[in-house]
């Protein structure tokens, strides 16, 4: 007597070649699409609308096999559930924020970052807090508030939501045609975008980390011309803080170009590995996109399975007396 | 396939919770228990896996440290070896010990971090279906080597329960088999591969994750209906573990 497993097996090996082809056949056609069906209901039973599966009860009719696409999506989550499940799992597991050594390690993927310059400190009551003229009508609003964004990205979905308005509008995505989209996908240029400071003044630069899988470390290489420098500080990142700062970093009276280097850890901290992947070209000048091939490289042998990088060119105000416009 | 009508599911068809106690009939394992305690366990094992893992590889560092943990743990140091390579499955309690007695470290120790508690129920979940799958489907099938489960795949398994006509494909492999049926799967099978959205109409490509989709069935669906089995209350479980009614 089989087993209903063995049963199953039987079955679906005498599809043959030519069935499964047939089948694929018809899913290819123009205009296809499958009879609409009202799928059953299937509550999450570990109370959490299946976050950690990467799907939304929303979504989940949504079948995701291409290694590129696995992002997890953000489901509408009910708080209740998150708290107890999260509280659960910490009690239990003793689940503390930090690193994820991934067990199970793919090839190295690249993220997305949006980083920016958060350009003013202002003194207060409370000291000093970091402010970022916004985009439009909002001037002078409080960075940390998120004034600028989009009030509910509290924990941005994508990298280019939260980015301050001034941002966005550099960050708009592109048209590509369909046959552009696969080459792009492998090869697209590192993301840049301008933003100014005034000479003296102190900033910070502020990026995203919603994109990333897992909490890592962030580190930030400087290019003046055809000279290169690390900054010494390796940050921790991660997914659940939504943004982080690094800095304070001081404008020169030059453009500088700032690196944002986002990547999981391994046992090589990420600092070393830049400083490696910088060394290799031997000082010169490196184009935007020979040094994320550099780091790609370095990272990719260092054990890494995910990194984002985006460029950061500051430019010095020209009138240093003035408040700092918004880049566009 | 039988409905199966006395052990009601979330999530899963009658005929497949039908499929999930034949199973486990078959296998000689009580329903009962298999329903109130040895998925439960499991999975709870598998949250904390992930967790003694990060500290084996803190560990791991330093040669002399990993033998004191060891030997602090009365431990055979090949035990902690066993760990490392997944050829046994530490207790959970296993992260206390290790924590507390062997790394003398603190929960929140700055130089320890865990995993985030969605990789950590990821990691659990698959750990638990491929335990399931390896202990208690039974006997693989002729010509069958399972690829490993990863998260596609469940999402693949898991569609395919979601789907209103999923009970007739339990139907396919009974004896109570039609074959309008296979007609149905055809169809739900088209279903899975299909991504709304997408431009492309590439036959090779649909053919791809047609066979993706075909195997993580194959190989993934009879173990995925045990898991949702053996938890039939949800997250109630995890309630009760504190005591406290789900509202």
């Amino acid at each position: 007597m089989k087993t209903p497993h063995e049963r199953l097996g039987d079955f679906l090996a005498s599809y043959s070649e030519e069935d499964l082809a047939a089948i694929a056949q018809k899913a290819a056609e123009p205009g296809y699409v499958p009879e609409p069906v009202e799928l059953r209901d299937d509550p999450d039973p570990l109370g959490r609308d299946w976050d950690w599966l990467g799907a939304s009860d929303d979504q989940a009719d949504t079948i995701s096999i291409d290694e590129v696409n696995r992002t997890p999506t953000r489901p509408l989550l009910d708080g209740r559930r998150i708290a107890w499940a999260s509280g659960v799992a910490a009690s239990i597991a003793a689940v503390a924020a930090g690193t994820w050594f991934a067990l199970y390690r793919g090839p190295l993927r690249e993220r997305d970052v949006a980083a920016w310059v958060a350009q003013r400190l202002e003194i207060g009551g409370g000291g000093v807090r970091v402010a970022a003229p916004a985009g439009d009508e909002e001037v002078e609003s409080p960075l940390i508030a998120a004034i600028d964004r989009p009030r509910d990205a509290a924990a941005p979905s994508t990298p280019n939501v939260y980015a301050p308005l001034r941002i966005q509008e550099q960050l708009v995505v592109p048209e590509v045609t369909p046959s552009e989209a696969t080459a792009h996908s492998a090869s697209r240029p590192v993301r840049s975008i301008t933003d100014i400071a005034r000479p003296g003044d102190l900033f910070y630069l502020e990026f995203t980390t919603a994109s990333t899988p897992t909490p890592g470390t962030a580190v930030v290489a400087s290019a003046r011309g055809d000279s290169w420098h690390l900054l010494r500080d390796e940050i921790s990142v991660a997914p659940a803080e939504g943004t982080g700062y690094f800095g304070p970093i001081k404008m020169g009276d030059v453009e500088a170009s700032y690196f944002v280097v986002l990547a999981d850890r391994t046992g090589t901290p990420l600092l070393n590995t830049a400083s490696e992947a910088l060394s290799k070209n031997g000082g010169g000048a490196v184009s935007p996109d020979v040094f994320r091939d550099l780091m790609a490289a370095a990272l990719e042998s260092s054990g890494h399975s995910w990194f984002a990088v985006q460029r950061i060119e500051v430019k010095p105000a020209k009138d240093a007396g003035a408040a700092p416009k918004p880049a566009r | 396939m039988q409905p199966d009508e006395e052990y009601l599911t979330d999530g899963l068809p009658l005929e497949w919770a039908g499929v999930a106690r034949e199973t486990l009939e078959s296998r000689g394992i009580k329903v009962d228990l298999y329903r109130d305690k040895m998925v439960k366990e499991r999975l709870l094992d598998g949250m904390a896996r992930p967790n003694i893992d990060v500290l084996l590889k803190f560990s791991r560092r330093r040669p002399d440290v990993k033998r004191e943990v060891a030997k602090r743990l009365h431990l055979n140091p090949r035990t902690l070896e066993r760990w490392e390579e997944k050829a046994a499955s530490p207790h959970a309690r296993n992260f206390f010990g290790i924590l507390y007695v062997g790394l003398q470290r603190e929960l929140a120790d700055a130089g320890i971090v865990y995993p985030e508690s969605r990789s950590a129920i990821e990691d659990a979940v698959l750990s638990t279906v491929r335990m399931i799958r390896r202990k208690d489907v039974g006997p693989a099938g002729k010509d069958e080597s399972a690829p490993r489960l990863c998260r596609d795949s469940l999402q693949i398994v898991r569609s395919l329960m979601r789907h209103p006509r999923a009970g007739s494909v339990a139907r396919l492999f009974s004896d109570e088999a039609h074959p309008a049926d296979r007609l149905e799967f055809d169809k739900i099978l088209g279903h899975l591969i299909w991504v709304p959205g997408a431009h492309g109409h590439d036959p090779a490509e649909k053919l791809k994750r047609l066979k993706f989709a075909v195997a993580a069935i194959r190989h993934w669906a009879v173990a995925y209906s045990l898991f949702r089995f053996g938890l039939p209350d949800g997250m109630s479980f995890i309630l009760e573990v504190f005591d406290e009614d789900p509202t």
